[in-house]
């Protein structure tokens, strides 16, 4: 074997050993970005708009601070987070709020229970109410979430059932169909954020 | 001549191979103080990442800097062990000592913990409002894969995720809780303990300014506690929990207000002839009675059915058929209201 050989094979030992560092930073790199995909199309719908040079922590937190306000309830410890193009109106009632242009409006209603209300007993009753409800709806979170269609008015209600040991919470949100994949987004984040005193901790 | 010659490429390769690993940094002339900050941070025995592990140091912990390689610094811990730390985690003499976050990922052992044993999630993102991808019980060990100062990107087993960093521990023991952060000193000086309340048992807006057309940010029911920072004549600036905030000052209060009934929906049994009303255990008559109602009693309404409500009155849960509720909303579906326009 000639000494050039020698030195080519022994440049590529070298190389090979330095190798793993940019391994790493490439999966670093990729690493870094789960949950980007969840937060990037909120947002874009925000006045967020210069986000470079950000991490996801600040991306997070500057969406949080532009598009979301906190609603908590002292009697159950309930606690969400919501649009803030929903505003409570003080002086009437307070569970009910509504956007500024009226076209779209969210309720909310807390209850404590004795832990005798199951999910089991919470499906049937919604049965009732939701026509066609297969007793499935979708879950994340321990919240229930059933979509309808109102078609007549061009409206969806979306109801989101959390219901912990000690408390049930019911929030009805109604809005245009037209904005059905913003709202559909921004609830996905909602439910993310529900929690209780009892419930799991982060 | 030949042999001379390869031996310059050789030693050439490694230089550059050297440089392009290690930073260029100066050896200090003097020991200097370094504070961990952004998570747990591992004390290494070369200044790479293939160096041996000897131990890790959460967030807070001073150690002695005894020289600089590159991006590592050599230093000396306060239970006597040496080695080298990366820099992007220490706080030196006062300064930021160079960026947190994202960059660099340090292997590290930590602990899964809870002041109240309860669980903790792991989110796909470093914020709460991020999917859920599992949850963990106190004392589960993980590894941490990037530090951050709230939120730190962790694995335990095949799973990867964010969770608090509040809740991870450097030790297997669990620890308490971190409290809040500290809230931003107001002019006034140290806060105090305050109250939402309201005259009409209504909640109250959490406003980004000292007045109402600034927005609100949250929306607090009466009796949730809050941190009173500066106290204004009308408005004041408060703390809920982390948020920052401003609130009308006539609507706190630092005695604790009466716990508020929970909220009801307004509806009351109605019966036409003034008979009581069954509260049943599934939406039939044939079905057993829960409760007998007098007319007027109180009911929540959970869910609304054709024919029937699926409600909870006073603390007892059934159905109870439509006619037979107000609710305010729909007087129509009442069967007959004149008898009870006193109550209703």
């Amino acid at each position: 074997m000639s000494r050039f050989r020698l030195l080519f094979l022994f440049t590529m030992i070298v190389m090979l050993a330095v190798c793993p560092f940019s391994v790493n930073a490439e999966n670093s790199t990729e690493e870094t970005e789960q949950g980007l995909e969840e937060i990037q199309p909120l947002i874009e719908m925000t006045d967020v708009k210069d986000t470079e040079g950000m991490s996801l922590e600040e991306m997070t937190d500057a969406f949080a601070d532009a598009a979301m306000c906190e609603y908590m309830d002292s009697v159950t410890g309930f606690r969400m987070q919501y649009p803030a193009t929903f505003q409570f109106n003080e002086g009437t009632n307070g569970l009910t709020a509504a956007t500024a242009d009226g076209k779209a409006t969210m309720s909310i209603e807390n209850m404590e229970h004795d832990g005798s209300l199951t999910r089991e007993i919470l499906m049937e009753a919604i049965k009732l109410e939701v026509p066609g409800f297969d007793g499935k709806g979708t879950e994340a979170n321990n919240c229930l979430r059933v979509t309808r269609n109102e078609e007549q008015d061009k409206m969806i209600q979306t109801d989101l059932y959390y219901l912990t040991e000690k408390s049930f919470h019911h929030i009805i949100l109604r809005y245009p169909s037209a904005e059905e994949e913003t709202y559909s987004s921004y609830i996905d984040y909602m439910i993310n954020t529900m929690e209780t005193n009892d419930s799991e901790l982060g | 001549m030949m042999k001379r010659k390869n031996i310059a490429i050789i030693l050439m390769v490694l230089m550059l191979t050297a440089a392009s690993v290690l930073p260029a940094g100066n050896a200090l002339a003097e020991n200097r103080t370094g504070v961990v900050k952004g998570g747990w941070l591992i004390l290494r025995a070369e200044p790479s990442f293939n160096g041996a592990i000897r131990a890790s140091y959460p967030s807070g912990t001073t150690v002695t800097i005894t020289g600089q390689i590159g991006s590592w610094y050599a230093v000396t811990t306060q239970d006597g062990l040496t080695g080298y730390m990366l820099g992007d985690y220490l706080q030196v003499g006062g300064s930021s000592g160079g960026s947190t976050g994202t960059g660099t990922f340090i292997d590290s052992t930590a602990y899964i913990t809870s002041a109240n044993g309860l669980n903790v999630r792991m989110r796909s993102g470093p914020g709460k409002g991020y999917s859920v991808v599992a949850s963990y019980a106190p004392g589960t060990q993980c590894t941490i894969i990037s530090p951050g100062n709230n939120w730190c990107r962790i694995q335990v087993g095949s799973y990867t995720g964010y969770m608090m960093t509040q809740f991870l521990s450097g030790t297997a023991v669990p620890v308490p809780v971190t409290p809040a952060p500290a809230p931003m000193p107001g002019p006034s000086g140290s806060e105090y303990t305050v109250y939402v309340t309201s005259r009409n048992g209504n909640g109250v807006n959490l406003r980004s300014g000292p007045s109402k057309s600034y927005t609100s940010i949250g929306f607090y029911s009466v009796g949730t506690q809050a941190a009173m920072i500066t106290k204004g004549t009308t408005w004041s600036y408060i703390r809920v929990g982390n948020r920052y905030g401003y609130m009308m000052t006539e609507f706190l209060t630092e005695s604790q207000p009466a716990v508020p009934t929970p909220y009801v929906s307004g509806a009351y049994v109605v019966s036409a002839n003034g008979r009581n009303v069954n509260l049943r255990a599934a939406p039939t008559t044939q079905s057993a009675v829960i409760r007998s109602c007098k007319v007027g009693t109180p009911v929540t309404i959970i869910t609304r059915g054709v024919d029937w409500y699926f409600v909870l009155i006073d603390g007892a849960y059934g159905y109870m058929m439509r006619q037979f509720i107000y609710d305010g909303s729909a007087p129509a579906t009442v069967t007959d209201l004149s008898p009870y326009a006193g109550i209703l």
